[in-house]
């Protein structure tokens, strides 16, 4: 997140806080960042109760706990990787069309963990979320775009360089172990993004990526999911 | 402010202001829509150039990657184009320098501000990180685009607004004419002038109000019309004889006096009275029917012949008739007259009598003398008595009596009092009833002779109209009022006299337009008195001078009012400041009840036009009860004093 963003997020909390100050319970409203798992509140998983089944109480249950036992631990950096490419892997291969009705659907990570199916991308997302969540920066991690050559067809992973010049590991749905970059000759890579490179600047503030289509549908399922949770969004 | 001016400025700075808002919403948005191409532009171009370079640059070539950049930068309207690496050092880019202006003015860029937005995207080769691609698109193309957008709208909303304003206009007409109508029908009606509104308008409560004040005027106007009727009638019974349907003695007099005494018009001809020698015998032997029927016819002969020589004819008394042809000299006279006489005994003739020396004349050549009517039939009486024992064709015709005429001296002493505006001015105070205020002082002119006595009017008056020294009689008179009034020493308003020969004399009407104008304040203080002859005969003339004077911020009003028929009607029309009675009949008012009747239905009529009636020549105050209790708005003459020399100061 950017510090412009940062600050008008901030002042938008100050100013709800300020209506919130009459409240006699005087209970501060719950806050995070839109795809993180804290954002599944109880009302979220009923609505995603009502929305993919009872079933998926237990799956975002799940994610939240698998989250919060990752959070406080000082396992190492590959430990972490490890355990979330593990931990998203087991949902389900579901085609967009099958799943969600649509070509190309990118769901957000409860919609995902919820309905317990996905596709390459939401893979992807649902892991940079993840490691965002736990403390990895945005800066080190990347979606890209890939040929995956066995199946020749497009495909997307999520890849984590420790080093700006490093070897990236490739956090993929198809394998399951996490395994460097140079280990992948049956990926070619075409382009990357994360959500740093994706807004364009202006005049010194950060406007929206609503060329990038999917990602600015993604970011409005997000900010909907916070509503729906009942939360305001703030810097972690 | 008119309604149409209200209606149509508001309606058009309605329209200004909803063609001032779309313009402003239009460019906005248009401002709005370029800054999303920007940067979507910048975003396209990074991504665009990113993948080409994570493509092209294998190796990491700087050159492919600097030769990318310069292609995709010459292409576009981009103000930076830079490829940083994972360190932040510049690895390849290009950037503009200084550029021509835009065809947009500076202002407009202030006023719509577009930012150069920046996209930025990953470069990679491979899984290997080459930098960061950053973008930064120029907005000097958008903003040239948003200004020619903004122009042209300007442009077309500009041609909107007048075709809508013109629309208006024509619609704001066709709504309000209506009300046009009925604004000056209302103007009209203030001003007592119950006109008729033509035009019925469409729109609902505006029919409701013309129908309703249509209604009125109607019946208002009857109530004038059907007075005015009366009064007339009245005029005819106290001024014309029944059966020869010719002016009586005294609709004569007060006719010719007016004209020739007190209107100076000019009198070079014939004054005559012609006697049925023996109509009692006519009478008796036709039956009163058929002798009336023979005077009737007699009437209209000499109707005819007044019509021929513009003059007047009258049945003086029983036998006796008057003529008076002003125009005729000479040979002319006697032929016209020899041509009535002869006219009048075949008349007889033809109803079974003997025509022969059945009529006789007695004529007067006039060329100035004094031109009282009675005066005149005193001596033409004189010539009709020789007439009786003449045998030349019954016809008697005097030149004009030695020392009657006008004295070479006094046209001197006129001429010389004119040319050095020499007059000497009187003035005679109205007073209003009731209250006996002063209404206003109306100015008389005399002149001095020789020994500095005061010369009458009776020698001053056949001077002026022979020599035709009526207009500059008139141009004096007004000079030396304007210059009195001017000099602040008369608080009341002023009347003076116009004659009629200055009244149809164009010349004068401008001259006195101009004088007037030159002398705003005294002119707001002056009334312009014209003798009801005067008006009756040059209508035109008499309503170009009133709407001069109106101009000027003077006023007219009629002098020696109620001896013509219809007058009221031009009253109506002209709309005077006020009338003053003919002279002859305040004395009859008290005397003959026909006058009287009359005058009260020339009061009533008056009343309802809202002209004020003066009573004039009134000499004895104890009338003023009974002239208060007819109507009268006010009284001259002797009852109220004589005339004074004016101003004040000067007689002092």
């Amino acid at each position: 997140m950017r510090p412009a963003q940062i600050r008008s997020y901030a002042g938008a909390v100050l100013a709800a806080a300020g209506l919130l100050a009459h409240s006699a319970l005087l209970q501060a409203q719950p806050r995070t960042e839109p795809g993180f798992s804290v954002a599944a509140t109880e009302r979220l998983i009923q609505a995603y109760e009502r929305r993919f089944g009872p079933p998926s109480r237990a799956r975002i249950e799940g994610w939240k706990r698998f989250a919060a036992e990752n959070r406080d631990t000082n396992a190492a950096e590959r430990a972490l990787i490890d355990a979330v490419n593990g931990f998203f892997n087991r949902l389900r291969f579901v085609d967009d069309q099958a799943h969600w009705g649509e070509a190309d659907y990118w769901a957000t990570p409860a919609e995902s963990v919820g309905s317990g199916g996905a596709d390459c991308e939401d893979y992807a997302i649902a892991k940079y979320f993840a490691l965002r969540e736990l403390g990895v920066p945005a800066a080190r991690l990347r979606m890209v775009y890939v040929r995956a050559t066995r199946l020749d067809q497009a495909h997307m992973v999520l890849a984590f360089y420790a080093r700006a010049d490093a070897d990236p590991l490739v956090l993929d749905n198809l394998e399951p172990a996490v395994r460097p970059a140079s280990q992948r000759s049956d990926l070619i890579p075409v382009y990357s993004f994360n959500d740093e490179a994706i807004w364009v600047e202006t005049r010194g503030r950060v406007g929206s990526p609503q060329q990038i289509r999917n990602w600015s549908a993604l970011l409005e399922r997000l900010q909907r999911e916070l509503a729906l949770a009942g939360l305001s969004r703030v810097a972690p | 402010m008119t309604l149409e001016r209200r209606l149509a400025s508001a309606t058009s700075a309605l329209v200004l202001a909803a063609l001032i808002g779309v313009q402003v919403i239009y460019v906005r948005d248009a401002h709005r829509h370029q800054q999303k191409q920007l940067e979507s532009l910048a975003q396209d171009a990074a991504t665009a150039i990113g993948l080409s370079l994570g493509v092209l640059m294998r190796d990491g070539d700087r050159v492919v990657a600097q030769t990318v950049i310069n292609a995709a930068f010459d292409r576009g309207h981009y103000e930076r184009i830079e490829l940083v690496g994972a360190t932040g050092e510049l690895l390849a880019g290009r950037a503009l320098g200084t550029l021509r202006p835009g065809r947009y003015p500076a202002w407009f860029a202030g006023l719509f501000r577009l930012d150069a937005p920046t996209a930025e995207s990953l470069v990679t080769t491979g899984w290997r990180q080459i930098g960061k691609l950053r973008v930064t698109v120029h907005p000097r193309y958008a903003y040239e685009q948003l200004w020619a957008t903004a122009r042209d709208t300007i442009l077309y909303l500009l041609v909107i607004y007048a075709v809508a304003l013109v629309l208006l206009r024509l619609l704001m007409r066709g709504v309000l004419r209506p009300l046009l109508a009925i604004e000056r029908a209302a103007q009209s009606v203030a001003r007592r002038d119950y006109v008729q509104i033509a035009e019925r308008p469409g729109t609902r409560e505006l029919a409701r109000v013309v129908e309703a004040m249509n209604a009125m005027s109607a019946k208002v106007a009857e109530a004038i019309s059907g007075e005015a009727a009366r009064a007339d009638a009245l005029q005819q019974a106290v001024q014309v004889d029944e059966v020869s349907g010719l002016l009586n003695r005294g609709g004569f007099t007060g006719r010719f006096d007016t004209a020739y005494a007190q209107d100076r018009e000019r009198f070079d001809g014939v004054f005559a009275l012609l006697q049925f020698a023996d109509l009692a015998a006519i009478d008796r032997e036709l039956g009163r029917a058929r002798c009336d029927e023979m005077l009737g016819a007699a009437g209209r002969l000499l109707l005819a012949a007044a019509a021929a020589g513009q003059g007047l004819a009258g049945r003086w008394a029983g036998p006796l008739f008057v003529l008076a042809l002003p125009s005729k000299g000479g040979t002319d006279a006697s032929a016209a007259l020899d041509q009535v006489r002869a006219g009048l005994e075949q008349l007889i003739a033809e109803y079974g009598r003997d025509g022969q020396a059945a009529v006789r004349v007695g004529a007067l050549r006039c060329t100035g003398e004094d031109l009282g009517a009675e005066a005149l039939a005193g001596a033409a009486f004189d010539a009709l008595a020789r007439a009786d024992f003449s045998s030349g064709g019954g016809i008697e015709l005097r030149a004009p009596a030695s020392g009657v005429g006008v004295a070479p001296a006094t046209a001197a002493v006129v001429r010389e009092a004119l040319a050095g505006r020499k007059l000497r001015l009187y003035g005679q105070v109205a007073y209003s009833l009731p209250g006996r205020r002063p209404l206003h002082v109306e100015i008389m002119a005399r002149i001095a002779g020789p020994g500095g006595t005061v010369l009458p009017a009776s020698e001053i008056i056949p001077v002026i109209s022979q020599q035709g020294l009526a207009r500059q009689m008139d141009e004096t008179v007004v000079e030396s009022v304007l210059g009195a009034l001017s000099a602040a020493v008369e608080p009341r308003l002023v009347a003076v006299n116009l004659s009629v020969r200055s009244l149809v004399d164009g010349d004068f009407i401008d001259w006195l337009s101009a004088k007037l104008a030159r002398a705003p304040g005294a002119a707001g203080r002056l009334v312009f008195e014209l003798s009801e002859h005067g008006v009756a005969q040059n209508e035109a003339a008499a309503a170009r001078l009133a709407d001069v004077l109106g101009k000027a911020g003077s006023a007219m009003a009629i002098d020696h009012f109620g001896m013509h028929r219809n007058s009221l009607a031009i009253v109506r029309r002209l709309r005077p400041a006020y009338l003053k009675l003919a002279a002859l009949h305040t004395p009859a008012l008290r005397s003959d009840p026909g006058t009287r009747f009359f005058v009260d239905s020339l009061l009533r009529a008056a009343r309802q036009l809202d002209v004020p009636l003066i009573a004039q020549a009134v000499e004895d105050a104890g009338v003023l009860a009974d002239l208060e209790a007819l109507g009268f708005a006010g009284y001259q003459g002797y009852a109220a004093g004589a005339p004074a020399a004016w101003p004040a100061s000067r007689a002092s």
